[in-house]
């Protein structure tokens, strides 16, 4: 599975072998913006809600069977000197758009 | 009108504590070691143990030195060191001396720490006598979860509490929320509350923590005060292609030509990111003088001593376990972006997090049966200490004064009764987004919050001009609060949390509008139309109360400075007080 999102700070894209994941709901217990949730159905955890990932990868380190894979995309979309500057508009900032 | 549990699931507790972090599990603990016949249950909205800011930063726990004079050593450094002269220096002498037996109590509790076999911490170097540090595990909230279920404290995780319940006197006896998971009502009945929810701290990534100031605004809500609002933003100068710190780098920082910054705007070495360091990094990019970059392969004394890479074992202050997972993070983003080289780009990252509700040196807030231990009052509690790399000294410190107060109140209070009519009302609010159909998601609110982390203007280097371009943004953002629209509990909790976020928006620019004068080194406030330091004028705290119409209210009080030791030069004792400390 992969996911990705786009935000004003950092873009991250999670790549997730869910066939592999064993259900010990680590990136679940682990992440504080709960990002991850438990797929009843197909019996196992993905990212549903990848907006509110701060890059922190703890999931990722506890992840018991190795299966998750975030990848960060971009670390800063708009360079704050510049945007105080008056170089940069609010309209050519990406996730809030 | 019928009974509390036709809302929601009740649980009762003689003490309730809001928020299984470092700090709440601290409270709960000390306050059952001191009586183990009270019942005392954590609440969390995440998994206690692996939630909390500790779970992040576990880089070092000091204690006030053991030395006789450890004390007041201490406090002269923390008066001076960051935001001179506002520190309630009452609060920050008991601070200290409990201070004193933090580590050693962290021990007890079974935290691992980087103590020798006798305990002993290692003297931080550059303050003699003064504050002693020491390693910590990043997994001390799972040792403090241990610890506490051995002594049968009760812990409840994935609930989210967004507002407190009162008597008819205004006294907190409980808190009403719900499940994480499946969304059901959850409603807390106790005798005394401890608030320890960490304060709010806008869209921080990497290797940080963000909060979102549930707990600022239930408590707002319900009468407590809050204070010093204004010393809320904090610059790091960061690598432009990574946006990680450049720790102790920003001294170096050179335009296109190779002029030194510091050099050329301040003339001194500093040993913070100033705000005038920060306007002049704008001002040479206005000017077409970018890219702005640092020479690491010369680094200064600064950056020799704050970002060598020898800390752990010069300091004793990282273990291995937070040093394994910061190489982590490291691995992956050059992995992504490449390394970034010996002559970096640089840019700044801005910090914003408010921590205001004012409390006693008991913890206590002005309402009465509501306690505030850890961040959530860092600077109500006009400490400021916080602010270099102590917030785990700090959120246990703070739960052991709360435990030792909080128990003896509870063990000498009764019941009150829950007020049906206030659950009811509370339970509509708090599900109100639920039964909304708007296309208004709370990312709408995070993204325009998130904005202002770019904004030097409006976050650093604040005037009357740009705090009132802020007044017509939140003005925006309270219209689109009512609107927010959730469909399931995890999107309810970010429409909830978008407004307490907003509440504290407002306070640190309503704070930063009364305060006309700058003032502070580590969490400056800054004011480019009041760029003086004014002693004559502004020994004051900024306080913020809901007013009986339902509006923010500001009122300011004089820092009784002649009940303390540490004053400014040429202190002249205001009219209508005495000396009351050199007596």
């Amino acid at each position: 599975m992969i996911v990705t999102n786009h935000g004003q700070q950092q873009s991250v894209k999670f790549t997730v072998d869910t066939d592999r994941c064993c259900g010990c709901k680590r990136c679940i217990r682990r992440c504080m913006e709960n990002v991850w949730q438990w797929d009843e159905e197909h019996g196992h955890a993905y990212p549903k809600y990848p907006d509110e990932c701060v890059l922190c990868l703890q999931c990722e380190m506890d992840c018991l069977n190795n299966v998750i894979d975030i990848t960060p995309v971009e670390f800063l979309q708009v360079d704050p000197l510049e945007y105080s500057a008056g170089l940069i508009s609010v309209e050519e900032m990406g996730g809030g758009k | 009108m019928g009974s509390v549990k036709d809302y929601g699931e009740l649980y009762t507790s003689d003490i309730l504590v809001i928020g299984g972090g470092m700090a709440g599990l601290v409270t709960a603990i000390r306050a059952k070691e001191n009586d183990p016949d009270l019942d005392i249950l954590v609440v969390d909205k995440g998994i206690i143990g692996w939630n909390g800011q500790a779970t992040k930063a576990g880089n070092g726990i000091r204690a006030t030195s053991k030395h006789p004079d450890g004390v007041m050593n201490a406090l002269k450094y923390l008066v001076h060191a960051h935001t001179p002269y506002m520190n309630n220096q009452e609060f920050l002498k008991r601070y200290l001396e409990v201070h004193r037996d933090n580590i050693d109590y962290m021990r007890h509790c079974g935290v691992i720490t980087s103590c020798d076999d006798e305990g002993n911490a290692k003297p931080l170097p550059f303050i003699p006598d003064a504050l002693d540090m020491g390693g910590v595990s990043i997994h001390v909230a799972k040792q403090l979860r241990s610890f506490a279920l051995k002594l049968g404290i009760r812990l409840l995780s994935r609930v989210n509490l967004f507002e407190l319940l009162t008597n008819g006197q205004g006294k907190v006896i409980g808190a009403i929320g719900f499940d994480m998971d499946h969304g059901e009502c959850k409603i807390f009945h106790a005798k005394a509350t401890a608030l320890a929810t960490q304060g709010c701290h806008f869209k921080k990534i990497g290797l940080e923590f963000m909060g979102y100031g549930t707990g600022v605004g239930a408590a707002y809500r319900v009468g407590a005060v809050m204070s010093n609002v204004e010393f809320s933003t904090q610059v790091d100068v960061v690598f432009k292609k990574t946006n990680t710190p450049i720790y102790g780098g920003f001294n170096m920082i050179q335009n296109k030509n190779g002029r030194n910054l510091t050099d050329h705007y301040i003339g001194h070495k500093e040993w913070e990111v100033t705000p005038a360091l920060v306007e002049a990094m704008v001002k040479e990019v206005k000017d077409g003088n970018g890219p702005l970059w640092v020479n690491l392969e010369e680094p200064d004394e600064v950056r020799a001593m704050i970002g060598g890479h020898d800390m752990d074992e010069t300091t004793q202050r990282m273990f291995r376990d937070k040093l394994a997972w910061e190489e982590h993070v490291f691995m992956k983003t050059a992995r992504t972006s490449g390394e970034v080289g010996s002559k970096p780009e640089t840019t700044i990252k801005t910090v914003i997090q408010v921590e205001p509700i004012k409390v006693d040196t008991d913890i206590k807030t002005n309402v009465e049966g509501l306690w505030a231990p850890g961040k959530i009052s860092t600077q109500g509690n006009a400490y400021f200490g916080w602010t270099r790399g102590d917030g785990l000294g700090n959120a246990s410190t703070t739960g052991m004064m709360a435990g030792d107060s909080i128990y003896r109140y509870a063990r000498e209070a009764e019941f009150d009764e829950i007020n049906v009519d206030q659950v009811a009302a509370l339970k509509e609010k708090i599900y109100a987004p639920l039964h909304r159909n708007t296309a208004h998601k709370p990312k709408e609110i995070f993204d325009m919050i998130e904005r202002y982390i770019f904004d030097v203007n409006k976050c650093v280097t604040k005037s009357a001009e740009e705090i009132q371009k802020v007044y017509a943004d939140i003005d925006k953002m309270k219209k689109i609060l009512p609107e927010l629209t959730a469909e399931d509990p995890h999107t309810l909790s970010k429409c909830l949390e978008a407004a307490d976020t907003v509440l504290c928006l407002e306070m640190i620019f309503r704070s930063a509008e009364t305060r006309t004068e700058s003032r502070g080194i580590m969490y400056p406030h800054y004011r480019t139309d009041y760029p003086k330091t004014d002693d004559k004028n502004w020994l004051k705290w900024i306080n913020i109360r809901q007013g009986a119409d339902g509006e923010m209210e500001l009122f300011t009080e004089d820092i009784p400075l002649w009940r303390y030791p540490v004053r400014p030069e040429g202190y002249e004792i205001p009219e209508g007080h005495a000396e009351e400390y050199y007596v």
